[in-house]
């Protein structure tokens, strides 16, 4: 099935970008981490970024998220710009418009209750009630510990609950960081066959894994981010010797 | 039994007023991490303003409330978070909680403006003070069950607001995780924003039903400080726990209603009778004595990090020396009223010489340091009419001025005990407290006390009658063969003389083995004590040092007023100090005297300009005296304060950063030059060629020229300095990145430190 896509997605006559990454540069105060990455995403499409920790592949996330100003360059979805560069953050609006971050590791709000965590995602124009079904549906553990504070949950629960918000809020541009990230193998492929379910919905996919494998069953496109930089582009099967190489060399 | 129950619904309400205002200052810490220490003064505004409405204009009340607690509150919040509290979010700690107090001055001061002061006002209880209904034979008034009814009413509508509206969840999201919170498309600011609404909304309400429930005149300072006494409940919720509020408010209701009870309303144990209006703050110290330690380790911590180099001693006498000269200079040609001004600055400025070394030097936080300074008069003056048997004419002993700082060590010492677990806000709460029991206990004191001691007198009773009179009478001294009693102008001399000894000890004990200790306690409290050195000895002889200057600083203060009454040290007195000198620097003996010559001279003076002014142009009579004057001293030490707070190490530092190019050696003709200028210009003053102003005006004008005029003559020196003040603002490595952001420049240097080769670890390098 991945392989199909892998090759008729690119040349499909209805894709076009749906998020464009153009000459990106990105600081944390006036530390530069991102030095004019370009990456260009199609339409319906799931990309897969890899590469090693620290690379500034959460940041490309953030910046696309509108969590991080940009400090030169420009990030285009749909082709309308999101920010220009040193404007304030504007995360909340994206969220509204459609952008969904799901972060590394922090995805939920420990201190809230299940339920309220799910209350949050309304603010993106669903209801509770459809949300709570989604949620419910998908995963049913979630049901059952609704009044739970989420910050008492498992790993794999909390991971749930995160990309919960990716099912029930109908997202147009899906941002996905390190789902994998410690968390069994079995969780791991529960969470990407729901990616798998979004991905046949035509939403676009954004994901950032550290190990090619994770993604291969999913993705059609990949590169590998080094050093703040896009150092490769290509198909992930090829890109996982690469990725390789990045990993022992540590340089380009 | 019928007493019982109604002093226990009498317990419920007060403890419901409390709850009401521990939420809201619970909600606004929670959301935005600031400790609102305005949150009584924003009530007892609140309350002032229903007066405006319900009493002074005859609205009805419910008009009046409503535009109270539905309208301005809200408004007032809003902008409040808008333009304060969001500036704060990326600010040093010591500034959060600087900027609060600021606050809580501008609107005590602001309340004073507007309604005159001390012209209290009476509010009323609800339905009138006599509506009361009976339950058997216990009679409960109207009012209290309104309080009542609303607690409830708004703990419902808190609970609605919080857990069942959308904007409820938003905020309790951004206290868990602001990013994520925008991630789902919720809105930090707006949730702020709503909390401090729903924060001063409280606050107005609680100032409401409190100020009317004491059916008397109001008067702000006291108002504000009942709501604060609600903070007690919020630090037993921990800040964070609604429901630990609630309960830690009815129980602070309670202890005062029983109070009440037992003591027959004061009647019985009248020496005790201070300790009702006490009880929420000595619950308060219990409740952060007791509080686990870790559950306040993640709130504000406030650290006073130096960045300047001490003084060498022989440049510190220099300054010392110049100092006193100055105060001699000053004597031929100041009129009594400047002396007097200037004497009261001298004495405040030593009594914030304590803070130099307690928070400069020790980082350890004192938000009262007049109150030591008035347990030290209060000894001196018991010592002259105990010991001595002296009277008012007679003069200071040294003995009388030694034991008041040996007492004000001890208090010092007992006070470090709790503050030796805390820190920051905590700390500043603990001296807050103190401050407000000491001024209940002992500074309001009226009873005389006898005791029958067997070696005192010839079988006469020791009697202490702290403030019998509702005054304190301190001589002066007359020591040296010179009568500071008759002369102001020696006075002033000698308190400068003081002051600069006092502060040339200081640098000296900056500089000595103790301390570096004390700076290295401050720096890293955790580090310090893997070194070995004993935190808690530090601590208690900091707390009992620091105290004890600030003891010999009230005494001089008391025998420069002559007669002084609890007034002069309660601690709304005392905050102004506080923050003056944290403004102007509180980590240099400089910081203490600009902190002391503001608080005791500059906003008087200005304040006096201004009625020079309207004497010469009285047809804008009104414009000069009752707004521009009384903005003056009732408003400006907090307007400076905030407006200050932004300058970390104190402005008057980048000041001094101007002149220091004229001390180089290159500048020193320079400088002499001005010197012999305003030595001659001096002496065509004191042979009466000029009249005073003249004088004041052109001297004032020159030096504050002068940095101007320098670099002008000589570019120069400046260029030099620039690169000079460039080095000395390196932040030690380990500080970069806490106190400011990492620049490219801070990795080259932290590089160059380690010795590693150029680029290693330089982004940049690359591309
Ligand atoms: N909040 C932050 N503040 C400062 N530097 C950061 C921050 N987050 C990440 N960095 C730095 O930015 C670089 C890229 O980080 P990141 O994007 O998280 O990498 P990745 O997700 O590829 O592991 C790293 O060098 C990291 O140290
Ligand atoms: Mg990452």
């Amino acid at each position: 099935m991945t392989a199909v896509n892998a090759t008729t997605q690119p040349q499909a006559p209805s894709a076009q970008p749906m998020l464009e990454f153009d000459n990106v540069r990105a600081a944390y105060g006036s530390i530069e981490v991102i030095h004019g990455a370009s990456l260009t995403i199609q339409e319906g499409s799931v990309f897969a970024l890899l590469g090693p920790n620290g690379a500034g592949k959460s940041t490309m996330l953030k910046v696309c998220a509108g969590l991080l100003p940009l400090t030169g360059g420009e990030v285009r979805i749909a082709g309308v710009p999101v920010h220009r560069p040193s404007q304030v953050a504007v995360a909340d609006d994206l969220a509204r418009r459609g952008v969904c971050l799901i972060p590394e590791g922090k995805g939920i709000f420990p201190n809230l209750s299940v339920k309220d965590n799910l209350k949050m995602m309304t603010n993106a124009g669903k209801t509770v009630s459809q949300i709570e079904d989604v949620a419910y549906s998908q995963f049913p553990r979630l049901g059952e510990r609704r009044r739970q504070m989420a910050g008492t949950l498992s790993g794999g629960e909390q991971q749930m609950l995160a990309m919960s918000r990716a099912l029930a809020t109908d997202p147009a541009l899906l941002l996905l960081d390190e789902l994998s990230m410690g968390l069994a193998p079995i969780i791991v492929q529960d969470l990407y066959q729901a990616v798998g379910q979004l991905a046949k919905l035509g939403v676009t996919i954004l994901v950032v894994e550290q190990f090619a494998r994770t993604v291969l069953g999913v993705a059609n496109r990949a590169a590998i981010m080094v050093s703040g930089q896009v150092s490769k582009v290509g198909d992930p099967a090829e890109l996982e010797h690469e990725l390789e190489a990045a990993y022992l060399g540590g340089e380009l | 039994m019928a007493d019982f129950l109604s002093f226990t619904v009498i317990g419920v309400a007060v403890g419901a007023i409390y709850a009401i205002a521990a939420s809201g200052l619970v909600v606004t810490y929670a959301t935005s991490g600031i400790f609102n220490f305005a949150h009584g003064a924003v009530g007892m505004f609140a309350a002032f303003l229903y007066w405006q409405f319900r009493w002074d204009w005859n609205f009805p009340a419910p008009l009046a409330i409503f535009l109270v607690i539905f309208v301005f509150c809200p408004i007032f919040g809003a902008l409040l978070e808008r333009f304060v509290m969001r500036g704060l979010q990326n600010t040093m700690e010591i500034t959060k909680l600087v900027v609060p107090i600021a606050l809580l001055l501008l609107l005590t001061g602001s309340a004073s403006w507007i309604w005159g002061d001390p012209i209290p006002e009476t509010l009323r209880r609800f339905f009138g003070p006599d509506k009361k209904i009976t339950i058997g034979d216990t009679f409960i008034s109207w009012h209290h069950i309104i309080v009542l009814i609303v607690a409830v009413l708004m703990a419902a509508g808190l609970y609605v607001v919080l857990y069942k509206m959308r904007i409820g969840v938003n905020m309790r999201a951004v206290v868990d995780n602001p990013e994520l919170t925008q991630l789902n498309g919720g809105r930090p600011v707006l949730a702020a924003s709503f909390s401090w609404m729903i924060g001063t909304a409280l606050a107005g309400l609680a100032g409401v039903l409190i100020g009317s429930l004491q059916n008397a005149a109001i008067n702000n300072l006291a108002l504000t400080l009942l709501i604060v006494d609600a903070y007690a409940a919020a630090i037993f919720g921990k800040l964070r726990s609604l429901t630990l509020t609630f309960v830690g408010a009815i129980v602070v209701g309670l202890s005062i209603s029983y109070w009440n009870w037992l003591s027959d309303t004061g009647q019985k144990w009248t020496w005790l009778s201070g300790f009702r209006i006490s009880i929420p703050v000595v619950l308060l110290v219990i409740v952060l004595i007791l509080l686990p330690h870790e559950r306040l380790r993640g709130a504000v911590v406030s650290r006073f990090k130096e960045r300047f180099s001490v003084p060498t001693i022989p440049k510190a006498a220099l300054w010392a020396g110049v100092l006193v000269l100055f105060f001699a200079a000053a004597v031929p040609i100041a009129q009594r009223k400047p002396e007097a001004l200037l004497s009261t600055g001298l004495a405040f400025g030593i009594i914030a010489l304590s803070l130099v070394l307690l928070t400069g030097y020790g980082g350890e936080l004192n938000l009262a340091p007049l109150t030591f300074a008035g347990i030290g008069a209060v000894v001196a003056y018991q010592f002259e009419v105990n010991i001595t048997k002296g009277h008012i004419n007679e003069s200071l002993s040294i003995w009388g001025l030694l034991l008041a700082a040996a007492v004000c060590a001890l208090v010092g010492a007992i006070i470090a005990l709790p503050a030796l677990r805390l820190r920051g806000l905590y700390q500043g709460l603990v001296t807050f407290g103190f401050a407000i029991f000491v001024t209940n206990m002992v500074f309001k004191q009226r009873r005389t006390l006898h005791f029958n001691l067997p070696w005192y007198g010839d079988g006469e009773d020791f009697e202490i009658n702290i403030f019998t009179g509702g005054g304190l009478f301190v001589p002066r001294p007359n020591w040296f063969g010179i009568d500071f009693r008759i002369s102001n102008s020696n006075y002033m001399v000698f308190l400068a003389v003081v002051f600069a000894l006092i502060g040339l000890g200081l640098v000296a004990l900056r500089r000595s083995t103790y301390g570096r200790r004390l700076a290295a306690m401050k720096d890293s409290p955790a580090a310090s004590a893997t070194l070995g050195m004993s935190l808690v000895k530090m601590k208690l002889s900091v707390f009992a040092l620091s105290s004890a200057i600030a003891g010999v600083g009230g005494v001089l203060y008391a025998a420069q007023q002559g007669a002084s009454d609890e007034n002069s040290w309660v601690i709304t007195a005392s905050l102004p100090l506080v923050l003056l000198t944290v403004v102007a620097g509180v980590g240099y003996v400089s910081g203490a005297f600009a902190g002391g010559i503001l608080t005791g001279v500059f906003f008087v003076m200005l304040g006096d300009v201004f009625l020079k002014l309207s004497v010469d142009y009285s047809a804008f009579e009104w414009l000069f005296t009752d707004v521009v004057k009384d903005f003056f001293i009732f408003v400006g030490p907090a307007f400076a304060a905030i407006s200050l707070a932004t300058s970390p190490a104190g402005f008057l530092n980048d000041m001094f950063d101007n002149y220091r190019p004229l001390t180089s050696r290159r500048g020193l003709p320079l400088l002499s030059a001005w010197v012999v200028f305003q030595g001659l210009f001096y002496l065509w003053r004191i042979t009466d060629g000029i009249g005073t102003w003249t004088f004041m005006l052109v001297s004032l004008g020159v030096a504050l020229l002068l940095p101007a005029i320098a670099q002008v003559i000589r570019p120069d020196l400046y260029i030099d300095a620039k690169t000079l003040k460039q080095r000395r603002e390196e932040l030690p490595l380990e500080l970069v990145g806490v106190d400011r952001p990492i620049t490219a420049q801070d990795v080259k240097q932290a590089d160059a430190a380690l010795q590693l080769p150029v680029g290693v670890s330089d982004n940049d390098g690359r591309s």
